[in-house]
């Protein structure tokens, strides 16, 4: 029956030391809801795949980047220009990594929208939103590495932004930048933070999102009408992940070829920052906030209004499902929907004035 | 009950023992990545270029230690100079001549005028100032 019988052989030695039956027969158990939201559900997977593409794509950059002062710009010249297809590995790894901040987004959204942070997936709300953090922490880290004009002054800013909180906030920016100045040290601690702390808690988090989404299912949205039969996660559903994957392959490759990923001037911090200087897109939001506050509220310092808008809007998003006691209690929650087409909108024409200038 | 009472002693003592340890890694850590003051090696007064490096009317970005200051010639031939870093959140400003001169930052769009006062956007401070000294061609720089 089988035309490799050594591909048998192999088969049947790994299911007499591993539970794959089991873990077959799990996963043809499990089935993905189908209803008029459904569509949604394909965003999580694209983050995953995305993520996935960072870590090859990283892997491959780190063999070749230099984490010094002295040298990060030149090895990433270097890679771009004399490295083969080092263009195309540093450019995938950028909008890998746009996409993956865009596809987790939608993926929050959605997932917000939808309520499907009510019982029992309050752990799944709560670790998705520590990935969001992580992967902000990812963008942060990894700006700083090509050190040009751009990364130099957008990571001086973004590392100015907290020390206005008081009692830790300077000496916890000292702590990240490794002194006063930004410099080789804070680079040794980006690159550090990019390619061996942010990733080692990031599988641990992403491994355990997996599984209690392997374990609760996908949530079906308050008062959604269920008409069609569920379909099997495999392989039914796991092939359409694999087409949606296939589609974001492609938008990856095209984007990475047609725009591929620019690179500034050395960074001198003795040179004045270059005008249109901003930060990735999915910063724009605080960006523009910052640009938009005054510098003092009555007695307020304006910076530290924002850290502390910020610091609440973190505590309230991790807060949600237990604050949503309508979701919770299975009826619409019309308030939540406001807040999260609120959020929405706020970061759509945060952006739109970021872009404008 | 005794042996309850002895093995609830030594779990006591275990999770302190583990805590105790954690903390003091954690401690170690922290202290470990904390960076040292660097001694001071900066110098209060420094030479910073010359006259003739900074034309009339002109503006020139330099070195103090490791403060980028900007240095100004203004028409009537004096000298003034102002902490080049914006105060709002530390970018480097930039000297533009239109529409009066002053002093932009790319980053937030903060201004100051030509005496460093901040004239526009979320800058909360003016620049600080840098007292000028020229001797012979020399220009000194002192931090005020």
């Amino acid at each position: 029956m089988t035309t490799y019988p050594w591909l048998s052989k192999a088969a049947t030695w790994c299911s007499d030391r591993l539970p794959l039956d089991a873990l077959r027969r799990f996963a043809e158990g499990k089935s993905v809801p189908r209803h008029k939201h459904s569509f949604w559900y394909y965003f999580g997977g694209l983050t995953l795949f995305f993520f996935s593409v960072q870590v090859v794509s990283g892997i491959l950059l780190a063999l070749s980047y230099e984490p010094s002062p002295e040298h990060a710009y030149e090895s990433v010249v270097s890679i771009v220009n004399e490295q083969m297809h080092g263009w195309f590995i540093r450019s995938v790894h950028s909008w890998s990594a746009n996409l993956m901040v865009a596809m987790l987004f939608i993926h929050m959204f959605s997932g917000f929208l939808m309520k499907a942070y009510r019982r029992p997936r309050e752990l799944m709300w709560i670790s998705g939103t520590v990935l969001l953090l992580l992967v902000l922490g990812f963008g942060f880290t990894g700006y700083l590495l090509p050190w040009d004009t751009t990364a130099y002054f957008a990571t001086l800013i973004g590392t100015e932004v907290p020390k206005s909180l008081p009692l830790v906030g300077t000496w916890g920016v000292e702590l990240l930048k490794g002194g006063e100045e930004i410099g080789g040290r804070t680079l040794a601690r980006m690159y550090s933070m990019h390619v061996i702390v942010l990733p080692l808690i990031t599988i641990m988090v992403v491994s355990f999102h997996l599984l209690l989404s392997q374990l609760s299912g996908s949530s079906i949205p308050v008062g959604t009408e269920v008409r069609k039969p569920p379909i099997r996660f495999f392989p039914n559903f796991l092939y359409r992940d694999f087409i949606s994957w296939g589609l974001g392959f492609i938008a990856l490759v095209v984007l990475a070829c047609m725009l591929p990923w620019g690179l500034a001037e050395k960074a001198d911090p003795f040179a004045s920052a270059p005008p249109g200087i901003r930060p990735e897109w999915y910063f724009w939001p605080l960006y523009q906030t910052l640009k938009m506050v005054p510098a003092q509220i009555f007695t307020l310092n304006g910076e530290m209004l924002v850290n502390a808008l910020v610091g609440l809007l973190i505590v309230f998003w991790l807060a949600v499902p237990f604050i949503d006691r309508r979701s919770a209690r299975e009826r619409p929650s019309p308030v939540f929907t406001a807040i999260g087409l609120g959020a929405i909108l706020y970061i759509v024409i945060t952006i739109g004035l970021a872009y404008a200038g | 009950m005794a042996g309850t009472g002895r093995r609830d002693f030594l779990r006591r003592a275990i999770g302190f023992w583990a805590l105790a340890s954690v903390s003091s890694a954690m401690s170690l850590i922290v202290q470990f990545l904390t960076p040292r003051k660097a001694e001071s090696s900066t110098r209060e007064t420094l030479v910073v270029g010359t006259v003739g490096e900074v034309g009339v009317g002109s503006t020139k970005i330099v070195r103090f230690n490791k403060e980028p200051v900007a240095l100004i010639h203004t028409p009537s031939g004096q000298f003034k100079a102002f902490s080049a870093r914006c105060t709002h959140l530390g970018c480097v400003v930039q000297f533009q001549p239109e529409p009066v001169p002053h002093f932009g930052c790319n980053c937030h769009g903060s201004q100051f005028d030509m005496n460093g006062r901040n004239i526009a956007g979320p800058a909360p401070r003016p620049l600080s100032p840098f007292r000028v000294n020229v001797q012979g061609s020399s220009i000194y720089l002192t931090k005020v």
